[in-house]
């Protein structure tokens, strides 16, 4: 039945003249592909090419600003040596065979770079060889290249579609001869997402852009505090406006109230007209002071050691420092806040939702719903700025939750102040820093004691080790200078009444700080240039960190790479002997567990309390870049998001609450603080870095170091405040 | 009732509706490319054209754009072809991309009061549009090349 609405619609998009197809509610039960299966080939889960000579690639990886759907097109089609017209790219489902669909860590590009390309290099052996018997030639004479097999002594070709019957009867074979570099038609050329042209016409389309049939739209009133249970209700100040009142349902849930309607805005203006009464799980009362407390008392506890080294040299001298560095509690805001559309049956369910856990949201909707997971499917949509946010599917479950008690989709719309009050946080951290210093003023003892809470479950026996949350020591346990007496610990603060998060590089934000803030206040103190100082305590070249049951090996070399290119790009030596009172230049490097490695140099000018970044320079040590526009982008996009957290972003508690609710009182970096940009990349490895975090911890440390070289203000807490 | 215009479409409205315009275009007329961003007017995300300005949508009732013309992300141009849009593309500007329909109408504003901003011109303006994924920059550059390439031709 074409109702009205669709009606109007479609006459919009036909004068327009847009492709219909773009604004069609998804469709339900949907099988996998978009082509019948039979007469394809098929050689792995990824892969599926047709008669009809497209070629289908599904990816498990959630595209959410990274380019991920670009960079793993690159390298699998390459590998197989397709054209990109013919390719159509699709997010899997959790119907697919991929057994854990799942983006974060930095690691889609690594993890992929081996297997993909093996898995296409087995696909391609099978057209080429597919080639060779209709030819009745040696396969080696049958080259895949732009969506053909070339015989590459006769010139004659086959398109890939040609192939597939007589491929699809040949035995698979697993380890398949690897392309050679050389070849490489897609790594290593810019290129922009494949869906550039959707965006910029308004037709990409991201989860709050769907609908089905018999759908409505949600808000939801959030407790203050995880914890916190559904006690009541006022609905007076609704009851006053009668017109929005008979719009709107109410469906309370355990720990929330939804509000429920036809339309999307009457949803969010009746949640403000509703005063909900909760019911508090403690009588201690959240707020700055106390976890502040709570941080003391575990700084005053023995911690865990996650790295120690002793020598037999120890410092004679009395010469010591000490200093502790801290890092706020901060949102993630990204543009497009929590959105979820669920419809929940009888006996299944499907969830639509921008969530970088795909697999971890259909077992637990199944688990909450008692369903096998089989009938629960869910669609990892676009993702509009993940940032770490979006592993957690809290809002998805809000939208199963409203959707079971109503027996309707439901699309549950979060407001920006949903999305700053009552979502997870990346946690606060301290590192207590103490050092003895040699008589060059080079350290001959550290100790640093850093305590935080976990973003983790201590269920989460793959990072709990012996007691120590390994993500909560990233960037820590592998800091990469000399010191002969070195003890690293850390300390947990159980903190189960605040929901905390990864957040882009997380502790490695912390721990970079600390460490390379320290780099740049020893330099000081040994009347030192702080690059130099840092290329003095990176002397070996390549040195192997034991860390529990695993190796990290840091390539100091390629760090010093990074600072000495980096230190080149802004003229650092002569523009630090040269420089005027009120401007400085400031250094800091990162090397991530992903094996990248970077390097930044932040100019700022301060006057007072005004700060003014002028320009950031970063060198890059990618290994390989797949798509070397998307890594600069990665790498823009850090120095925004660095500089953001570190002028801006905290995230308050009071009284039980958070403070801060909307771009009002929570600022971000905007255009106009935009500093210019140089970034320089290294790409001669051998295998591709992750990127999306790496560029970030450095930002922060290279922006308070210029600080303190222009006023001589030495920040130790962040953000940023000069008084 | 009352009469607005959508992208060259009229379209019939309640002349007391308090709905602010990006619910309208998103829900009644399923033009989805306007995003819902902070709901307060803050970040720019719901910017689209009301007669030749940038207005932020999420704040803007229908009854205060009475008898005036609309022009949304999906309206700038038949395919894609609005020089902006072609730069966006140059420049491969988008990371998530949410935010950039909003960029997007920003630029067209400024571009309709002054066809050759400078770069200071251009940051200043576009500063009520966040970008969380940090493509300030490319988009600095963007409008820039075709303010150039509009000098270009003269």
């Amino acid at each position: 039945m074409v109702t009205r609405r669709r009606f109007i619609t479609a006459s919009f998009q036909l004068a327009l003249g847009l492709s219909l197809s773009a604004y069609l509610p998804p469709v339900r039960g949907k099988q996998l592909g978009t082509a019948p299966a039979a007469g394809s080939l098929e050689p792995n889960i990824y892969l599926k090419v047709l008669p009809n000579n497209e070629v289908h690639f599904w990816v498990k990886k959630a595209e959410m600003g990274q380019h991920v759907h670009t960079a793993l097109t690159q390298i699998a089609m390459d590998e197989l040596g397709a054209d990109l017209k013919q390719v159509r790219v699709h997010m899997a489902d959790t119907r697919s065979p991929f057994s854990n669909i799942f983006t974060g860590a930095s690691w889609s590009i690594p993890g992929h770079w081996v297997p993909l390309r093996q898995l296409m290099a087995n696909a391609r052996f099978l057209l080429e060889s597919a080639a060779a018997q209709i030819w009745q030639c040696p396969k080696e004479q049958c080259l895949a290249i732009a969506g053909e097999v070339v015989h590459q002594l006769g010139g004659q070709r086959l398109s890939f579609g040609e192939l597939v019957s007589v491929a699809r009867q040949l035995s698979a074979v697993d380890n398949a001869p690897l392309r050679p570099s050389k070849d490489y038609q897609y790594i290593g050329t810019n290129m922009g997402r494949l869906d550039t042209n959707q965006i910029v016409t308004g037709q990409a389309q991201y989860a709050a852009d769907l609908s089905v049939d018999n759908m409505l739209c949600a808000s939801i009133v959030h407790p203050p505090l995880p914890g916190y249970k559904l006690k009541g209700w006022d609905i007076s100040r609704l009851k006053a406006d009668p017109r929005l009142y008979k719009q709107v349902e109410l469906v309370a849930l355990e720990n929330a109230l939804a509000i429920v309607c036809q339309h999307q805005w009457p949803a969010l203006v009746a949640k403000d007209k509703i005063d909900v009464v909760w019911e508090s799980p403690t009588d201690t009362a959240v707020d700055d002071v106390w976890l502040q407390q709570q941080m003391e008392y575990a700084l005053a506890q023995p911690g865990i050691v996650c790295r120690q080294q002793e020598s037999v040299i120890q410092s004679s001298d009395a010469h010591t420092f000490s200093a502790e560095y801290y890092l706020p509690f901060v949102a993630h805001v990204p543009m497009e806040p929590p959105v979820a559309l669920a419809s929940v049956f009888e006996n299944r369910a499907e969830v639509w939702a921008p969530t970088q856990t795909a697999s971890q949201a259909q077992s637990e909707i199944a688990q909450f719903l008692n369903l096998d997971a089989d009938n629960v499917v869910v669609h990892t949509t676009l993702i509009g700025g993940g940032f770490g946010r979006k592993l957690k599917n809290d809002f998805v479950m809000d939208a199963v939750r409203i959707s079971q008690k109503l027996k309707r989709p439901i699309k549950l719309q979060w407001t920006r102040e949903n999305d700053i009050k009552n979502g997870f946080l990346r946690p606060y951290g301290k590192d207590r820093v103490q050092v003895a210093l040699d008589e060059r003023g080079y350290p001959s003892n550290l100790d640093i004691k850093a305590a935080s809470p976990s973003i983790l479950a201590k269920t989460d026996h793959q990072h709990f080790k012996n007691g120590l949350d390994w993500s909560a020591v990233m960037g820590l346990r592998s800091i990469p200078y000399h010191v002969p007496n070195l003890r690293l610990s850390h300390q947990l603060i159980d903190l189960p009444q605040v929901n905390l998060v990864a957040w882009r590089g997380t502790f490695a934000n912390h721990h970079c700080f600390a460490i390379e803030s320290l780099m740049d206040e020893l330099a000081y103190l040994a009347r030192q240039d702080p690059l130099e100082y840092r290329l003095k305590l990176l002397q070996a070249d390549t040195k192997v960190e034991h860390f529990l049951d695993s190796d990290i090996e840091i390539e100091h070399k390629k760090l010093k790479r990074v600072l000495t290119k980096v230190a080149d790009m802004m003229q650092w030596k002569t523009r630090k002997q040269a420089s005027q009172p009120g401007t400085g230049l400031g250094i800091a490097c990162h090397c991530y567990d992903t094996h990248a490695y970077a390097a930044h140099i932040v100019e700022v000018e301060v006057a007072g309390q005004n700060i003014k970044v002028k320009k950031v320079a970063c060198a890059f040590d990618v290994g390989v870049a797949i798509n070397p526009d998307g890594v600069r982008a990665q790498l823009e996009g850090s120095i925004v998001f660095g500089l953001s957290s570190a002028l801006y972003n905290e995230i308050h508690f009071e009284n039980g609450a958070i403070r801060e609710s909307n771009f009002h009182d929570h600022p971000v970096l905007r255009h106009h603080e935009m500093p210019e940009i140089d970034i320089h990349l290294f790409t001669d490895g051998d295998t591709p870095a992750g990127v999306g975090e790496c560029g970030l911890p450095s930002v922060s440390p290279a922006l308070t170091n210029a600080i303190f070289d222009a006023s001589g203000i030495r920040v130790r807490s962040l953000p940023v405040k000069l008084v | 009732m009352a009469t607005i215009t959508v992208n060259n479409q009229p379209i019939e409205v309640d002349d007391n509706d308090q709905t602010p315009l990006l619910w309208l275009v998103r829900e009644k007329l399923q033009l989805t490319g306007t995003k819902f961003g902070c709901g307060q007017g803050l970040c720019g995300a719901c910017t689209l054209l009301v007669n030749d300005s940038a207005v932020r949508a999420c704040i803007t009732p229908v009854s205060s754009v009475l008898g005036q013309s609309i022009t949304t992300i999906e309206g700038l141009s038949e395919q894609g072809e609005h020089p902006l849009q072609k730069a966006w593309l140059e420049h491969r500007v988008p990371q998530c991309g949410y935010c950039q329909s909003g960029q997007i109408m920003s630029a067209a504003a400024l571009l309709k009061v002054d066809a050759h901003p400078n770069r200071e011109t251009i940051k200043s303006h576009m500063t009520g549009n966040i970008c969380r994924c940090g493509t300030y920059s490319r988009i600095t550059d963007a409008i820039e090349s075709v303010v150039q390439s509009d000098l270009t031709e003269r």
